[in-house]
């Protein structure tokens, strides 16, 4: 039994390769030699390769089952994937369809014009025929195509047909003409909204739609007669700014200083103004100097202050002019109260 | 990942890592035991003992893998299959390449080995630690008392001897019981 202990221990350090050089060679030796130290070297192994073999069993057996997440994880995120992709092009031809252009005001996919002459529709050529529009299609203009189909028919087919453009009867002729609907296409115009047809201000709102307010809007609220006055122990500075509805304006200083040389003075301008973007402009042309008018007021702007008619507060603003820009020195940043 | 990817894989020791990608083969390995008349279970055996052949094989400094990893499992599967079947393999000595001998050689050995696991697998849980440490992770005693609380190297090699020794034990019980049916 002593014997078998020495004989395993030694076979086994044989095995780690931890003998020498000397007991390499009596192992060695005994393993030629030998029979039962033989015998008990590949029992040994045996029984070596029999605990590693229990070691790589178990390693098989996690790799089958990481393969297997690995597998799985494959398989839910091809899934994954494969749902995302349907998501997304649903969702794609969800918007396409969303963003599809308008319906057609015609539906039947056809429309019947009358050859006729009247003063209440509007008139556009075609290929030679004359297509009407009345008021029922106000706001639609029938774009010129390359006439495909012409057809006559009669009033009665006419009645037939469901949709169609409002038509007046001719006077010489109960003649329709059916007209397919790929020659004509239909723009919607971009909506106006306008006042008077003097000179207006433009403002865009939404897409192709335009609020336009007549200037005179604007400049009615401004005319009348402003003022300004300045009042010191040993001075006295007015100002006089009329706004006249014609598009004249008039301005007077009244200056007193009892220093001054002479003591007081009275200087006056006169021309044209015009309000541009929320501006008062000041224009004076030659025929506006002479002896008394000397003040040049080209280039002059004023902004208009006042209380916004979206302003419910208590708080009371003044109706008033405040000059920003000038030729004349003095002028910039005085503001003149509009009289009552 | 291509052949020479797992190799490197078995040479770095990252076996784990080899043999789930050889996995990839299993269905075509399945297939063929399938249409042998075998069952999905037998399938799952073959193919499990046939990645314990193949790294038995690349173990051996003398093994050089010839064939791609497939027709290699193939023919280990294949060999395998007919000897769960117990099926007289007629094979002539002459007509087997040196691969295919191998093969059946390391089939034959790896029976030996099987009975050796059993012995190994009787043991109690301590031993059977100890003796996958220092043999299958190819510890040193050092780490192995670390490990496993033992106060010195040399109580961690006398428990090694002693576990050793009660595995051999049973074994030759084993042999015995096997030898008499």
């Amino acid at each position: 039994m002593k014997t078998d202990r020495k004989n395993i221990e030694l076979i086994h350090n044989y095995l780690d390769k931890s003998l020498n050089h000397d007991e390499i060679e009596i192992v060695e030796y005994q393993l030629q030699s030998d029979i039962k130290f033989q015998d008990l070297y590949k029992e040994q192994l045996t029984l070596i390769q029999g605990i590693k073999r229990a070691g790589l069993k178990e390693e098989v057996r996690r790799a089958k089952k990481s393969h297997c997440k690995l597998k799985k994880l494959k398989v839910l995120g091809i899934s994954v994937s494969f749902i995302a992709v349907i998501i997304l092009v649903s969702m794609t031809f969800f918007k396409t369809s969303q963003i599809k252009t308008p319906k057609s005001i015609i539906k039947n996919n056809k429309v019947e014009v009358l050859d006729t002459d009247t003063d209440l529709v509007k008139k556009t050529e075609l290929g030679g025929i004359k297509v009407l529009k009345d008021s029922a299609v106000v706001g639609v203009d029938i774009i010129e195509k390359p006439l495909k189909e012409k057809t006559l028919i009669t009033p009665q087919e006419l009645k037939d047909e469901t949709e169609r453009v409002k038509v007046k009867e001719s006077e010489k002729a109960q003649e329709y003409v059916k007209i397919t609907l790929d020659t004509l296409s239909l723009k919607k115009k971009p909506q106006v909204i306008s006042d008077k047809t003097e000179k207006v201000l433009s403002r865009p709102l939404k897409k192709s739609t335009t609020l336009n307010i007549h200037e005179i809007a604007f400049r009615d609220k401004l005319i009348g007669t402003y003022e300004m006055k300045l009042e010191a122990s040993n001075a006295l500075i007015i100002d006089n700014l009329t706004l006249n509805q014609n598009g004249t304006f008039e301005f007077h200083e009244y200056d007193k200083h009892d220093l001054g040389i002479p003591p007081e003075r009275n200087t006056y301008a006169k021309g044209t103004w015009k309000i541009e973007k929320n501006l008062i402009l000041f224009s004076t042309s030659d025929s506006d100097f002479d002896e008394k008018y000397t003040l040049d007021f080209n280039n002059t702007k004023a902004r208009c202050i006042k209380k916004s008619s979206r302003d419910t507060s208590d708080r009371d603003i003044k109706t008033s002019i405040k000059f920003y820009e000038s030729e004349i020195f003095w002028i910039p940043n005085r503001t003149l109260l509009k009289m009552e | 990942m291509n052949d020479q990817k797992i190799l490197l894989c078995f040479k770095n020791g990252q076996r784990e890592k080899a043999f789930a990608k050889l996995y990839q083969l299993y269905p075509k390995i399945e297939s063929i035991i399938l249409s042998k008349g075998g069952q999905k279970q037998d399938a799952l055996d073959v193919f499990q003992e046939s990645l314990i052949i193949l790294y038995r094989n690349l173990e051996k400094s003398d093994f050089t893998l010839t064939s791609s990893f497939y027709t290699y499992l193939y023919s280990v599967s294949r060999f395998i299959w007919s000897d769960m079947q117990k099926k007289e393999l007629k094979i002539v000595s002459n007509q087997l390449n040196g691969n295919e001998k191998t093969i059946i050689e390391t089939i034959q050995e790896e029976e030996q080995f099987k009975l050796a696991e059993h012995a190994f697998f009787e043991l109690g849980e301590r031993c059977k630690e100890l003796l996958q440490l220092f043999y299958h992770q190819r510890m040193s005693f050092k780490d192995i008392s670390i490990v496993m609380g033992f106060s010195s190297e040399k109580i961690a090699k006398n428990q090694k001897y002693k576990c050793l020794s009660k595995a051999r034990a049973i074994y030759h019980t084993q042999q015995q019981e096997t030898d008499q049916y």
